[in-house]
């Protein structure tokens, strides 16, 4: 072999051997250099729901005392319980176990009344307004969980306050040994002129839908609906156009499912069940149900909601949170229109808030990913008039909004906004309690 | 020869260039900085903000952070536990990312990362985690959880025909099956969920939701007395389906309560009742300073007891009630420092404030104080009523953990003790009927709608005897 030869094919194995080693090195340094670069450069993905801001102006202002540790209001309501023709604010609060009602006097100044002293119950989760015993005045039924945390425990009830004509409520246990009770609804079921009322026996694993039948002489008798945890709401209208009362009911849970108990208008109320919705997505997180009309055809349609996320104790907001309006389609058939994507979305309430004649749809969040700036506390929905949403943000403080409720506050004709905020952890950002949003006519208006 | 060698040449040349710039942009190490909120922390994955939670929290996830190190799968596999229990999602994401990076061939972690993405609502990501954990284990248990979670996500996405590959790739695995019946029932076949909830009865089978199940399966089949009976069975069990899910959920509710108040509260309270009371109060003011929580003021008044402050103690308890609320267990505190005290007419309302909560936390140790105290005043009447009572909730206790013998006794002694109290006969009639005893039961139930006629619930336990 030729020494010149035999030197090049040296040359060329230590070059071979170079590449090879110096292709290693490369690599090496390149994983390293990648992984610290990544590090370096990170910054939190923004998987939080945020709008563009509304077009519709509002003051906003809180009510009542800030929350000496966490606020716990459940339900609000807009609504002239006394008769005063002005709205009250009706608001169910689980922090100090009472009912409060917030109204405003002649200076426009609010005033704030406790209905029922304090303790009196524990875990308040929904005031309903009914003349029970139709003496021409405002009765009150609270729905009692005994506890906020997911139990088995006889632990919750149904309080009736009777009003004694002079806005003075005495409270006394219409139904006792049950699970936490989310929700109680009136309507004169079996067509003899009084009211009943309808039960969602939430629980935990274990709960039921009841019917109680007023049997005069402030006596009711229970009558088991459906065995099944999580219900939420039970929402009572005549859902098929027959002249009757219907019950609907959000089961969620472990079933995700909307069940209507169809009267069939007999005297004797004999109830017949059908699912008109459920999800095969176990995990959803229903969190309310609203009816109404919203498409303006003469049936009753329903809201529904999803963003319930406490399985994991912080959430986080998933993408098949938001709205869905069930369109009701005649025969108790319903037709699912996704028309929001709100993360951790817990309260629902339609109203035409820029009064052009459409149901617009009001959504708070309890869920969102909080930690990011700017995500949404509140926002509408605004109807085109075809039943097409454009999303909407009002707000992004308080956050952790559990309920919220629409109706005119100051008397100007348009739909104001009230929240309420309920805190299960410790972290305290973007505090608040009760807050309410006022239509505004002008820039001038805007908080 | 020589145009190779100088191709290689050219090539070793521009390795060496690459090299030399990727050297030179290599960034520094990021440092610990500690618990104050900083903008900073947003640009490294490893810190979070924890501005907003008790300073015991705070030092508590600090500490975690600083004890690790990063230079391990597992020092970042478990950072990111602690990140994801406390809901620092995208810090948990890039955490287990990186473990995963360091140790690809392990199935445990590309699990985790895929239950890290998931939760996140990133499914497709953590389809791909779960697939490859699947890939990376010839164990069949390790198999079935993985699909579990591919399932799930799927069934989140509401794709029900890929959920049910997912879900019979799952081996039997009794959540799955479980889910199979909900699907199949769903669908319209109850036959086919019946068979699958008889093969899951040998497995799970006393679960609380495989019972309420198999009713609405026995329902759609149009055997209703055995869908009644199956919801007797779901009444009186303890029991729930144990999943992957909530094997990997209990994991950080654990993490959750390791670095949470309540486990200082827990030591301190040991502490408290070695005689350190002293010692307790120093630490708890100095760690918690001024940041209000019921827990540590519970604690706090039981220091004040011990240090024989009743006054102190009582002042913090009825503070407590006033800021967040009463509860049973607060009323009873009150009531229990009241009575200690000497106060029995306060200790008195205090009790029964507790029992008007009915929180069922404390129920029976408020009773059993108002029945001592009731008895120390001679008011026997009352004590009998409320030791009535109390009888009544631990048969109540028995019945739903399906000891329906003892409950039996229990409702038994509630009725001889006070036989107006409808709902204890109702409740020893429906025992009495699961225990098989159809004529005792109908005597105890008949008696409950004399004193109640608008019970349903006995009206509907009678009807279920006389069909």
């Amino acid at each position: 072999m030729e020494p010149s030869l035999l030197s090049s094919k040296l040359t060329t194995s230590v070059l071979l051997l170079l590449v090879a080693g110096l292709g290693v090195l490369n690599w090496l340094v390149n994983s390293q250099s990648k992984e610290a670069s990544d590090r370096t450069n990170w910054s939190p993905p923004d998987l939080a729901s945020r709008y563009e801001a509304s077009p519709l102006l509002f003051h906003s202002q809180p009510l009542g005392a800030k929350a000496e540790y966490l606020p716990r209001i459940t339900n609000v309501q807009i609504l002239d319980w006394n008769n005063d023709d002005a709205s009250e604010i009706l608001v169910s609060d689980a922090e100090h176990n009472t009912i409060l009602s917030f109204g405003r006097d002649s200076s426009g100044r609010w005033l704030e009344t406790e209905l029922v002293a304090r303790d009196r119950f524990s875990d308040p989760a929904r005031t309903t307004v009914v003349d029970i015993d139709q003496d021409g005045d405002a009765d009150m039924v609270v729905a009692v969980l005994g506890s906020l945390i997911p139990s088995d425990a006889r632990s919750g009830r149904i309080e009736l306050l009777t009003n004694d004509g002079q806005q003075h409520f005495a409270p006394r246990v219409l139904l006792s040994d049950l699970r936490r009770v989310a929700d109680v609804q009136p309507g004169d079921l079996d067509a003899d002129g009084d009211i009943d009322l309808v039960v969602a026996e939430f629980g935990f694993d274990r709960g039921r839908i009841l019917w109680l039948e007023n049997r005069g002489q402030g006596r009711f008798r229970d009558h088991q609906l459906m065995m099944v945890p999580g219900t939420v709401h039970v929402p009572v209208r005549d859902f098929d156009g027959d002249g009757d009362l219907d019950i609907a009911a959000l089961v969620t849970q472990d079933e995700e499912e909307v069940w209507i108990f169809e009267n069939r208008g007999t005297k004797s109320f004999a109830p017949v069940p059908r699912r008109v919705y459920g999800t095969p997505n176990f995990d959803a997180g229903g969190s309310g149900m609203v009816p109404t009309d919203l498409d303006r055809d003469g049936d009753t349609d329903l809201l529904l909601i999803r963003g319930d996320n406490l399985e994991l104790v912080y959430h986080h907001p998933q993408p098949y949170h938001g709205c869905w309006w069930l369109e009701n389609g005649g025969n108790l058939e319903f037709t699912a229109h996704r028309i929001s994507d709100l993360g951790g979305t817990y309260a629902v309430a339609p109203a035409d808030l820029d009064q052009d004649g459409d149901v617009d749809v009001v959504l708070a969040s309890m869920f969102n990913d909080w930690r990011s700036e700017g995500s949404a506390s509140l926002i509408w929905l605004e109807n085109d008039g075809q039943q097409h949403f454009r999303a909407w943000q009002i707000a992004d403080r308080p956050s952790h909004l559990s309920t919220v409720a629409c109706g005119d506050l100051n008397g100007d004709g348009r739909p104001d906004i009230v929240a309420g905020a309920m805190r299960i952890n410790e972290e305290a950002s973007r505090p608040g309690r009760v807050q309410v949003w006022l239509s505004a006519s002008t820039n001038d208006d805007k908080d | 020869m020589r145009l190779v060698n100088a191709a290689l040449l050219v090539l070793v040349c521009l390795q060496l260039v690459v090299l030399a710039q990727m050297l030179s942009v290599r960034p520094p190490d990021s440092t610990v900085k500690g618990n104050e909120p900083s903008a900073a922390a947003d640009a490294d994955p490893s810190l979070v903000d924890l501005a907003g939670f008790n300073p015991f929290t705070q030092n508590s996830l600090t500490a975690a952070r600083q004890q690790t190190d990063l230079q391990s799968a597992e020092s970042c596999a478990s950072l990111s536990d602690v990140y994801l229990a406390y809901g620092f999602y995208p810090q948990s994401e890039w955490l287990m990312r990186q473990a995963c990076r360091m140790e690809a061939s392990n199935f445990e972690l590309a699990l985790r990362y895929g239950f890290v993405l998931s939760a996140m609502g990133r499914f497709s990501d953590a389809r791909d985690a779960f697939l490859r954990s699947i890939s990376l284990t010839q164990d069949q248990a390790r198999e079935e959880a993985g699909w579990y979670f591919v399932a799930r996500d799927w069934l989140r996405l509401e794709d029900v025909e890929q959920a049910r590959q997912a879900l019979e790739r799952c081996g039997g695995l009794p959540a799955a099956e479980l889910q199979l019946a909900k699907l199949d029932l769903r669908q319209g076949q109850a036959q086919r969920a019946k068979q699958r909830m008889l093969d899951l009865a040998s497995d799970q089978g006393d679960a609380i939701e495989v019972h309420l199940l198999r009713a609405k399966v026995e329902d759609a089949l149009g055997h209703h007395r055995e869908a009644a009976a199956f919801r007797d069975l779901a009444e009186l069990s303890t029991s729930t389906l144990d999943t992957p899910f909530t094997h990997m959920r209990r994991r950080f509710l654990q993490i959750v309560q390791d670095h949470s108040l309540g486990s200082f509260v827990q030591i301190q309270q040991a502490q408290l009742k070695a005689g350190n009371a002293t010692a307790v109060v120093q630490r708890t003011q100095s760690l918690i300073g001024a940041h209000w929580n019921p827990q540590v003021e519970d604690l706090l008044a039981t220091a004040d007891f011990a240090a024989e402050h009743p006054q102190r103690q009582q002042t913090r308890l009825r503070q407590i009630i006033s800021a967040d609320g009463g509860s049973t267990y607060r009323c009873w505190r009150l009531g229990v420092a009241y009575r200690a005290d000497g106060k029995h007419e306060q200790a008195l309302a205090a009790l029964r404030a507790g029992l008007r909560l009915d929180g069922r936390q404390r129920m029976a140790e408020c009773r059993d104080q108002l029945i001592q105290l009731l008895e120390e005043q001679g008011d026997l009447g009352r004590a009998r009523f409320h030791a009535s009572r109390h009888a009544f909730l631990l048969g109540q206790r028995a019945l739903t953990s399906g000891r329906v013998d003892e409950a039996r006794d229990a409702f038994q002694q509630v009725v001889q003790m006070d036989e107006s109290y409808a709902l204890s006969w109702f409740y020893l009639g429906r025992c009495q009927r699961l225990l098989g005893q159809s004529a005792d039961a109908r005597t105890a139930l008949r008696r409950c709608m004399d004193l109640e006629p608008d019970l349903g619930r006995a009206h509907d336990e009678l009807l279920w005897l006389d069909n």
